[in-house]
């Protein structure tokens, strides 16, 4: 697909090249198609956008001819209509590990700072609470070597479950 | 965390703080390797 620039004088700057990776948790979790973006976009062609940025926080630029654009979005596209779409199961079990993911983040973020404003009203000194908190990132520790070696061995989705249930009780 | 609102006592507290931590990240590893097989490969 030959895509022509739209008659334009004025060169475009954009960063929207860095937008799929706002977006990617929703690609993961099978919400939104990946969105066309960079060099190679539809976008960038119609609008002329020569210049882009690296990387948003650096001040680095670069220019790409449209040449390089149009045989970018060539290949893109290629492979993306190649790919085949992503299976329900898939996408299900993105949409799982999402939620499996943010759930203890949250509860956690929670409890620490207030399991140390109720120790210290419980009377134990500031000190002590500190290092209740830090046994919780110990256990952490562990539970990194450990969740990796059971993730090879009994498989990830058994992993995560493992790690969920028993995460309630204590 | 059920059982770390109930404990009083300072062993206690640490014991279940570091089990919830155990278990409640252990699920890490599995999630990123999950969320790599999940993620096609960028595009350039």
């Amino acid at each position: 697909m030959n895509i022509k620039p739209q008659p334009k004088l004025s060169i475009t700057c954009a960063t929207h090249a860095y937008v799929d990776s706002m977006v990617s948790w929703r690609v993961m979790a099978g919400l939104v198609k990946r969105p066309d973006s960079g060099w190679g976009s539809e976008f960038a062609i119609r609008n002329r956008t020569r210049f882009l940025k690296t990387h948003p926080l650096k001040s680095r630029w670069v220019f790409m001819p449209h040449r390089f654009q149009q045989a970018t979005h060539e290949k893109n596209h290629e492979r993306n209509t190649s790919q085949p779409e992503t299976k329900p199961a898939r996408v299900a079990a993105g949409r799982l590990d999402s939620f499996f993911r943010h759930l203890p983040e949250q509860v956690r973020d929670v409890v620490l700072p207030f399991l140390a404003i109720y120790m210290t009203s419980m009377g134990y000194s500031p000190a002590q609470s500190g290092m209740a908190i830090a046994a919780y990132g110990v256990g952490s520790l562990a539970a990194a070597l450990i969740g990796g070696y059971l993730a090879d061995r009994i498989g990830r989705r058994r992993t995560i479950m493992l790690s969920m249930f028993p995460w309630r009780l204590p | 965390m059920i059982g770390l609102s109930q404990v009083k006592s300072l062993p206690m507290i640490m014991l279940f703080s570091g089990l919830a931590g155990l278990t409640g990240e252990m699920y890490r590893p599995a999630s990123s390797a999950l969320r790599a097989d999940l993620v096609p490969a960028a595009s350039g």
